[in-house]
């Protein structure tokens, strides 16, 4: 609908939302995102000053990394259902740009993090431009083939560390000692959680979050009602790939160093994992996923020592029984409640118009 | 409720409070009627209240409670291999060929079901004369994919897949949807040749003037339930 | 000259593994719709197993290998049972592009997992089928097991092509793959062929893992690697074809090898994986996948 036609339309008292069963009204204001932003900087900040440098906030900070990544992937994978598997790589450029430019050319954590996301923003372009050309499963293919490559690269260049990696990853900010830098460092890594979380629920509640979703369901569908497929595409591509960046850039300070392991395969399915489980349309999901899943592969031997069977039944169970993940039951159980709620609350006004004498408010029959 | 079966002709199909549900949407509430054999008989109504269904249940290929006997043989629920076997097929809505096979494969598949053969080519031959004699466009078709058939060419290959399964009692959903009027024409040809055997017919159509230029009679559905058990043509 | 024989031998031989695991992919994605991306994890059962019954367990070999095939079809069909048929035969579950790879890629992850807490780390090596020292003409070198994998995957390759080409039954298994509902409705068990081609795909694919891990030797990782070249060779064939299949994977593997032997040892995958790439997103027609409009 255009500018004049909603407002025409709002002047004769029409709804003037666009359609959908989910309500993406075009808001100037909407004041979620900030929120989300502003909450979970908070909240993690004061969760990690709570943990004061133990092994255990160094464990939360490495999930906040990952859920840097996996909230892009919310976007990528749950709403457009773009199916990349690159991310690992660009945490890749993330770390791995990180530490180069501060080992090899003395850059300050702050300038190394600006330029590994403007690395990330122009190769995600270039590679974008390229890539989101090719169908679906085309572009599924070839981003499984990226790993490897990527991987193989890594390992084989001895300028990039070879097998043993870059040491000494600067951290975010510093502190007096070992663990009030890990505290701070870990408050800025929130902080840039928050901000991505952020930046894509604003795009998930935008009408560009709406076109994504058309898009999604069915291209056709996409392209008749205006969207350019191709530019959303490549937006939605940039987008996750830059955050992975981001996610890179924050394992590597946390850690004080960059390994190959961070570009295999076994980073990507981590990462797979992380989303489809937590539920891949959710943004708390895929925070929570994140850092859950990540303290528990780092914490009992059990669990760590098995985590391939334990990851494979739960992706099956999850596939089988709630493909939105552990959020679209919490949704769902939730869900139940509001429903139950609303129907109540439709007899009782449903009632009341009754008894003022007005038509009754009956549901069509038949299809 | 139903007259009784004529006691000149046994029952060629018998349907016995056919219900179907979606989940917790009902399309069909409760449809009983019977078809002698050699009948023709058009199941009418608007769409989006039920025909479709009825007959997609009937054929085994969604679940439903009620009963269907093919010339007095119990149908199990949601097996259409037993209703081929028993005689009974379907020609769906919109056709469901095998975009990248061949119209001879099709085709050939439709008697898969009775086929003991082992051989592609030799299950061919043993229907290929019976269809391409009903269908003799086709003999120029047959090695082309089915994907790159124009509508009309898909619904003649769809008929004679339907044919290859030795039918005896032969249930078409909408068979003229998105044809042009002279394929809509040609099919309806066909049909009137079919009615003049002892095939057995139970037609979906949406428009009654056309079902009823081959229909013997008419039933009627409206919200799920057969409205009216007899109209005579 | 020999050494350019001999890359081809070598190539051939991994390329009978990457040709003969696309033509399972393909065969199988034909009938389903679903991409098998466990299908190196059963190749790795089947070496991995293969030489622990024999030699853990003391069986006599060709027990062995009967067990081990047995088993990895049980561990098939289960899988079917259990999850594939929840998923499309109850219509439960995920759908559309997510249900091309992530069910089969949870199988994976389960086998892996399976095999590193009863395998362990090692690396294993099932017993040669055709022992003794690689043969030679001149300066030609090429292993027994090599001429094996070759060979069988020709076969292979033949019979599969054979069977959905001239039998009815190949006819209908493609048919569940076009049409579910075109299927059912001439009375073909989509359920049927689906579980059938899973479990023979499955076992096909042991049965090479037994005979080619002689050459490379097997740990509960090796399976991820194979797979995804196998995906690539079914994709050059549009998922479709066996007979292709098993070209490209040929192709592919005598790539590797005259990339490692006269461009560079260490960066041959490096280079073999961009080139897939670039042929993957510039032309993905190659794949039988047409470039999108807009």
């Amino acid at each position: 609908m255009t500018e004049q036609g909603t407002a025409a339309a709002a002047a004769a008292g029409q709804d003037t939302r666009p359609p959908g069963a989910a309500v993406h009204r075009v808001r100037r204001r909407d004041p979620v995102p900030l929120a989300a932003a502003i909450g979970i900087t908070v909240l993690g900040g004061l969760i990690l000053a709570g943990m004061n440098g133990s092994y255990l906030g160094l464990t939360v900070t490495t999930g906040v990394g990952y859920a840097i990544v996996t909230v892009g992937m919310v976007l990528q994978l749950g709403y457009s259902r773009q199916l990349a598997f690159s991310q690992s790589v660009f945490m890749g450029v993330g770390g791995y740009g990180t530490a180069v430019l501060e080992t090899k050319y003395g850059f300050s954590s702050i300038e190394s993090l600006l330029a590994v996301i403007a690395l990330a923003a122009v190769i995600s372009l270039l590679m974008g431009a390229v890539v989101t050309r090719a169908p679906g499963l085309a572009l599924a293919l070839a981003t499984l083939l990226l790993p490897l490559f990527i991987y193989q690269l890594a390992t084989y260049s001895s300028w990039l560390g070879s097998f043993s990696g870059i040491n000494g990853v600067l951290p975010f900010l510093t502190g007096p000692d070992y663990e009030s830098t890990l505290v701070r460092s870990g408050i800025v890594s929130v902080l840039l959680l928050g901000l991505a979380a952020g930046l894509v629920l604003r795009v998930m509640r935008s009408g560009i979050g709406l076109q994504l979703m058309a898009m999604a369901e069915d291209e056709r569908l996409g392209e008749s009602i205006g969207v350019s497929l191709r530019q959303r595409r490549l937006e939605v591509f940039v987008l996750g790939s830059v955050l992975a960046a981001v996610g890179g850039a924050v394992l590597a300070s946390a850690q004080g160093l960059v390994t190959p392991d961070l570009i295999n395969e076994s980073t990507q399915i981590t990462l797979l994992l992380m989303v489809f489980v937590a539920g891949r349309k959710s943004i708390a999901g895929a925070i929570l996923g994140a850092i859950v899943i990540e303290y528990l592969t780092t914490s009992t031997s059990f669990i760590s020592t098995n985590i391939g069977i334990i990851e494979g039944i739960a992706l099956l169970l999850i596939l089988l029984v709630e493909p939105d993940g552990v959020a679209g039951a919490v949704d769902r159980l939730l869900g139940r409640r509001t429903d139950q709620w609303a129907s109540s609350l439709r007899s009782w006004s449903a009632g009341r118009l009754r008894a003022r004498g007005g038509g009754s408010v009956g549901s069509g029959s038949g299809v | 409720m139903l007259p009784p079966v004529s006691p000149s002709g046994p029952a060629a199909l018998e349907v016995e409070g056919v219900s179907v549900s979606y989940g917790k949407f009902v399309a069909v509430e409760s449809v009983t009627f019977s078809v002698r054999a050699g009948e023709c008989v058009a199941v009418i109504g608007p769409n989006g209240h039920g025909k479709s269904s009825m007959v997609t249940a009937v054929a085994g290929l969604v679940r439903r409670g009620g009963v269907v006997r093919v010339f007095g043989r119990t149908l199990p629920v949601g097996s259409p291999g037993a209703a081929v076997r028993a005689g009974l097929v379907l020609v769906p809505e919109r056709r469901h060929l095998y975009p990248e096979l061949t119209t001879r494969d099709n085709i050939m598949l439709g008697g898969y079901s009775r086929t003991k053969r082992i051989s592609a080519r030799q299950a061919w031959e043993d229907v290929s004369g019976g269809v391409l004699d009903m269908f003799p466009e086709l003999a120029r078709l047959l090695d082309q994919k089915a994907g790159t058939l124009s509508g009309g060419q898909q619904q003649m290959v769809a008929l004679a897949r339907a044919m290859a399964a030795g039918p005896r009692v032969l249930l078409l959903d909408e068979p003229c949807l998105g044809l042009a009027e002279a394929v809509a024409r040609r099919v309806y040809d066909w049909l009137a040749e079919m009615t003049s055997t002892d095939m057995t017919i139970v037609l979906v159509e949406e428009n009654p003037v056309h079902a009823l230029l081959v229909a013997d009679r008419a039933v009627r559905m409206y919200k799920g339930l057969v409205e009216r058990p007899e109209v005579t043509a | 000259m020999s050494e350019f024989l001999n890359l081809l031998a070598a190539g051939l031989t991994s390329g009978g593994i990457y040709g003969i695991f696309g033509a399972c992919l393909a065969v199988w994605f034909r009938v389903s719709n679903v991409l098998n991306l466990a299908v190196g994890d059963f190749a790795m059962f089947g070496a991995i197993g293969t030489a622990w019954l024999v030699q853990t367990g003391g069986l006599p070999f060709g027990f062995g290998i009967v067990a081990d095939l047995a088993g990895v079809g049980l561990v098939a069909w289960l899988f079917d049972r259990l999850v594939l048929h929840f998923a499309f035969d109850r219509g439960k579950g995920a759908h559309g592009i997510v249900s091309v790879f992530f069910y089969t890629f949870g199988l994976s992850l389960v086998l892996e997992g399976a095999a590193r807490a009863m395998f362990g780390t090692d690396v294993f090596a099932a017993p040669a089928i055709w022992p003794g020292a690689a043969l030679a003409i001149a300066d030609f070198h090429v292993q027994r097991a090599g001429v094996l994998v070759i060979a069988l995957a020709i076969v292979s390759g033949l019979v599969l092509w054979s069977y959905l080409r001239f039998t009815v039954s190949g006819r209908a298994a493609s048919a569940c793959g076009e049409s579910v509902l075109g299927a059912r409705i001439v009375g073909i068990d989509s359920a049927k062929f689906r579980r059938r081609i899973f479990v023979v795909t499955a076992v096909l694919a042991a049965l090479f893992g037994i005979v080619e891990s002689p050459i490379t030797g097997y740990t509960y990782m090796s399976g991820p690697t194979i797979s995804l070249i196998g995906v690539v060779a079914a994709g050059f064939a549009s998922f479709r074809r066996p007979g292709r299949a098993v070209a490209a994977g040929l192709a592919i593997g005598v790539a590797e090898a005259m990339l490692g032997g006269y461009v560079s040892t260490g960066y041959n995958d490096v280079l073999l994986y961009a080139i897939l790439f670039g042929i993957i997103i510039f032309r993905p027609e190659v794949l039988g996948l047409g470039a999108e409009p807009a």
